[in-house]
């Protein structure tokens, strides 16, 4: 190879990990008496291209490793393997080990071999012994039928004790020159091979010299390059691939020798192999028609390519002109909740899992490049806000025609701004795909009936709220199902039915996405919790709480009612923290119980964490921003209301409640334009919980919305500010972070 | 700028070019690869409890700098801002990474061709490794250049900043 | 006082030059040499390794000899490693002077870039010497 692989490295573990995911749920919704044959399918071909990808890229105990989980792959498509409930596990568990060798090579770290090769060895075993048990007669020739997809494997595991699989493995990854063992080895065929890569196929680095060489390895190979699409030297981009090829391979190959040549390319090109007239020697055996070659590509071509066609057109082509930005996102804003997907050991929705490499009609572009993107339309919203500012200060008709042109480009702005926020929205599936999996083995472990019910899967947020809400909904459904669904007895006894179901809901409600968690288990215990916390002293034994605020000590740190721990939760962490990341996230959570017949937790979250609704507030020549999730109200002191309470500084009453007064301007250092509390103004602003203070600030200027900047690129984080924003004039305001100051500040106070 | 050098071709391959400013009566060189960009002096967005010399942020077309005021950081008397005082957009690398900061500085004078050769070591002035931020020490015609490794000069102190509140009012 | 470019003083920085270089640490697909040579006689040196990350530097080097009227001479005897996009710069930069009458002389020879020339089927196109 001559690209420096090295830079495609991170696409490839994206794209792998991604097509895990997308075999892990294929692999949960196999049935064990009747496997669906496409599903089976697809989980081949994500292992196959896994396979040819950590081998493209040098990494050979993937490479190896999933070799034999694809040889016993083909053992299940063939038939000549039942899909049991023992290779059920044995094949997620081969899922953990691929994640975990990815994720080592990743990291550059080390690669757990023993695990590893202990779970090779499983699968070879297992392998291996099917085929040593005696099979109906009629189940031999499928099988050699089968074997050319993943050439020669399946026929040296078989005919090698399971104990040599390795030495046997050894001699496989490299192509299979002359086609598989279970072909005639001996036909010579001519074949007319069109290869016509798209555009990107250097960008995914794939080198079409890569490919003839190896074709030229296959047998005699005459090329001719078509300059035609190659634009002139100007116009040309230096990343495109602009040749196309007539090849003409002249040998003893099978066309899945040809094909596997092109898997990598796969998605990136348009693939037509044809046969000339077979030139039969002596010895050839009739049997291997051409239609027994045709069918093998199927298994690595996209499901929609019909068994006999042999072009392979990708589904990227056909729907690129609708790219994800425009198409799909409006439809999913729409909060539509397409076919709920039920996941269960009794209900088995064959709904097709997406074909993971080619993402149909969409681009992988990264993080950075949207950051930029959105760091421009920024700056132009900010320049746009000036040219306004500036015109309002002129006169005339001319001025009177340039505000109306401003307020045409402030339209466009807005639309722009939010086309490109769009652009990082993901659907929450990325986030759900993982439950079910761990639905499945928690219920194993707990001995529970579960079914995990997802709805809205398609709703889309931002990525980066998307990365930050997994580990709090982890946490709501082990909480379901380990303290909220009951065991199938009790249920029985209930007259419940003996499988609970926990139901996974994502929708967007006006500018927000609600993700609830519900159970229909026994519900919440409110005495206990009530009992719990008066024993803790968290509530007086007369205080007479509302169900809402019983449920509220939930989240209380250390609050757990669980009596007896469980290594699945119950250790009294949790709540707490999960409250505490939906905060972060400005978000909110709520707790609705019913005792018997169960509990829901519904997050509310804002879309993106790019912009925030802000009051901005003066404190001398400053400007802060302070977001509006946190304030409650903004109000006038009267001296009256205010009070010195000893070793708590000032407080003043709001609402039946004394709230501690906070200065601003003393907390952030800065010189304000009054000291005296009712010249000024506060905000009465809220944290975690119901902590609420009072925010003094010298005046209120307006709300906007601004769009959040980081610090910490190139200075660092400070306790109490979120990040910082550009002002319609170019100036910087740094943006409040409510709970963060309310935290720092008790701690100070208790310092 | 004044007296700009001329940019010679002919420099030996070894000779880099540095950014000199002036500061008080001293004049400065940085890493011309190191400057991002220069520009004049506006009001900044204070940090709280940031160190003395960190006079706060600004914004360089869309990214929150940073300012250091470099005649607090080497305990200068205080100059008032005017409006010829000059920012000096720096790329600092970092454990960290790269992090862009601006230095205050009272002016910029020229871009010159320095060898190696005539870089002269600093003096060690006592054990207190004040002058660890020095390269070099460079004889010019008129006035000699102090070489600064910014790296060290603001990296060390700054790039892994974090203001806590609840240290108190520590700046 | 404006920004000054980085790019004007590369050409005599040595720093410069490295901070051009990419991450890999390998050179460039042109060097250094080839760059205060193409203006004038003397040949157009390809580096070691032309590859697609050094695409866009080689094409944006050849396009400033695309309509030089003088023959240019393309050397390749250092060329070890070369791939399907720098191939395609080249064939398209031969191509388009070819149709315009202009010569492309070799000078050096480079089994990696005639291999690649005959398994791309671009061998009849670039005429490289035997």
């Amino acid at each position: 190879m001559t690209i420096d692989l090295a830079q495609f490295h991170d696409a490839f573990f994206e794209e792998s990990f991604e097509a895990i995911d997308s075999m892990e749920a294929a692999l949960l919704k196999l049935d064990v008496g009747a496997p669906d044959k496409e599903l089976i399918n697809t989980i081949f071909r994500v292992a196959h291209s896994i396979k040819g990808g950590s081998a493209t890229f040098g990494f050979s105990e993937i490479a190896s490793f999933t070799h034999s989980l694809e040889t016993m792959l083909d053992e299940l498509r063939s038939g000549t393997m039942q899909v049991s409930p023992a290779i059920s596990d044995l094949l997620l568990k081969s899922v953990d080990v691929m994640r975990a060798m990815l994720r080592a090579v990743q990291l550059k770290q080390p690669i757990d071999a023993q695990k590893v090769s202990d779970l090779q060895f499983d699968l070879e075993l297992m392998i291996a012994q099917k085929k040593t048990v005696p099979q109906k007669p009629d189940s031999a020739p499928p099988a050699a039928a089968a074997a050319p997809a993943a050439p020669a494997a399946p026929a040296a595991v078989a005919s090698n004790a399971p104990a040599t699989g390795t030495q046997a493995r050894a001699a496989v990854p490299a192509v299979q020159p002359a086609g598989g063992n279970a072909e005639s080895a001996a036909e010579l065929v001519h074949w007319r091979i069109a290869f016509r890569p798209y555009p990107e196929l250097f960008a995914r680095g794939n080198d079409p010299l890569r490919m003839l060489r190896e074709l030229a390895r296959l047998g005699e190979l005459q090329v001719q390059a078509d300059l035609e699409p190659l634009p002139a030297f100007a116009a040309l981009e230096p990343q495109s691939c602009y040749l196309a090829w007539s090849l003409e391979l002249h040998g003893a190959v099978s066309e899945s020798a040809i094909r596997q040549v092109f898997e990598w390319a796969e998605g990136d090109c348009d693939l037509q192999v044809d046969r000339l007239q077979p030139v039969l020697s002596a010895t050839t055996a009739s049997q291997p028609s051409s239609n027994a070659d045709a069918q093998a590509p199927t298994m690595t071509a996209p499901p929609a390519a019909a068994p006999s066609a042999s072009v392979i057109t990708l589904p990227t082509a056909a729907t690129a002109s609708t790219p994800n930005v425009s198409g799909a996102v409006p439809a999913a804003a729409a909060s539509a909740a397409p076919a709920p997907s039920a996941v269960s050991k009794d209900e088995v929705r064959t709904e097709l899992p997406m074909p993971t490499a080619p993402d149909s009609g969409s681009i992988r572009v990264s993080v950075e490049k949207i950051d930029e993107l959105m760091n421009t339309v920024g700056e132009l919203v900010i320049t746009q806000a000036m040219l306004s500012q500036l015109s309002t200060g002129l006169e005339g008709t001319v001025a009177e025609k340039l505000r109306g042109g401003l307020a045409q480009l402030e339209r466009n702005m807005r639309e722009l701004q939010e086309s490109v926020m769009r652009v990082r929205m993901l659907p929450i599936n990325t986030v759900f795909s993982r439950f079910p999996r761990m639905v499945r083995d928690l219920a194993q472990r707990l001995g529970k009936q579960i079914e995990l019910k997802m709805t809205g899967e398609q709703t889309e947020l931002d990525k980066t709220v998307l990365e930050k809400i997994g580990d709090p909904l982890v946490h709501l459904i082990r909480n379901s199902i380990d303290h909220g669904i009951e065991s199938p007895a009790a249920r029985a006894a209930a007259g419940k039915p003996p499988a609970g179901t926990v139901h996974l809901d994502a929708c967007h409600r006006g500018g927000n996405i609600a993700v609830e968690v519900s159970d229909d288990g026994g519900g919440l215990d409110k005495d206990r919790i009530l009992a719990k916390a008066r024993d803790r002293g968290l509530v007086g034994p007369e205080d007479v709480l509302s169900d809402e605020q019983v449920y509220d000590l939930i989240f209380m740190p250390g609050f757990s009612t669980v009596d007896k721990t469980t290594d699945v939760s119950g250790r009294g962490v949790g709540m707490d923290v999960v409250r505490r990341n939906v905060k972060e996230l400005g978000g909110k959570i709520e707790l609705r119980s019913q005792r018997g017949k169960g509990s829901k937790c519904i997050i509310t979250l804002p879309l993106t964490l790019a912009i925030v609704d802000g009051q901005s507030v003066a404190v001398g020549s400053e400007t802060y921003i302070v977001p509006l999730v946190s304030i409650v109200e903004s109000m006038q002191l009267r001296s009256s209301s205010i009070s010195r309470l000893s070793g708590q500084g000032e407080v003043f009453s709001f609402r039946g409640y004394y709230l501690p007064i906070v200065r601003l301007y003393e907390v952030f250092g800065v010189e304000p334009r009054t000291r005296a509390l009712d010249e000024g103004l506060v905000v009465v602003a809220e944290g975690e919980g119901h902590q609420r203070i009072g925010l003094f600030v010298d005046d209120l200027l307006g709300q906007q919305q601004v769009v959040i900047k980081s610090l910490e690129t190139n200075y660092g984080h400070i306790e109490g500010v979120s990040g910082a924003t550009i002002l319609g004039d170019g100036s910087v305001a740094l943006i409040l972070d409510v709970p963060g100051l309310i935290r720092a500040l008790s701690t100070r106070a208790a310092a | 700028m004044a007296n700009t050098t001329v940019m010679n071709d002919g420099a030996g391959a070894e000779s880099h070019q540095v950014l000199t400013f002036v500061l008080g009566s001293e004049t400065y060189g940085v890493d011309i690869l190191r400057v991002q960009e220069i520009r004049g002096w506006s009001a900044v967005t204070k940090i709280p409890h940031a160190p003395a010399h960190v006079l706060g942020v600004l914004n360089l077309r869309g990214s929150i700098v940073p300012i250091v005021d470099l005649r607090m950081r080497f305990a200068l008397e205080r100059a008032e801002y005017t409006a010829v005082t000059v920012i000096i957009v720096v790329s600092v690398m970092s454990a960290a990474g790269r992090r862009d900061f601006g230095v205050v500085v009272d002016g910029v004078s020229d871009v010159v061709n320095v060898n190696p050769a005539e870089v002269k070591a600093a003096p060690e002035l006592g054990a207190k490794g004040a002058t660890d931020y020095i390269r070099g020490l460079v004889p010019g015609a008129d006035r000699m250049i102090v070489l600064l490794d910014i790296d060290r000069l603001i990296g060390g102190d700054l790039t892994t900043l974090s203001s806590r509140l609840a240290s108190g009012e520590a700046a | 006082m404006k920004k000054r470019k980085k790019t004007a003083i590369a050409g005599t920085a040595r720093s410069g030059h490295a901070a051009r270089r990419p991450a890999n640490g390998r050179p460039p697909a042109a060097t250094a040499r080839s760059r205060a040579a193409t203006g004038r006689e003397g040949p157009f040196t390809l580096g070691g390794e032309c590859t697609v990350s050094e695409a866009a530097e080689l094409k944006s080097r050849l396009g400033r000899l695309i309509r030089v009227r003088r023959p240019v001479t393309l050397d390749i005897g250092g060329v070890e490693r070369i791939d399907t996009a720098a191939m395609q710069i080249i064939a398209a930069f031969v191509r388009d002077r070819a149709t315009q009458g202009l010569v492309v002389q070799w000078q050096g020879s480079s089994g990696a870039l005639s291999s690649a020339a005959r398994l791309l089927g671009l061998a009849p196109l670039l005429k490289l010497p035997a």
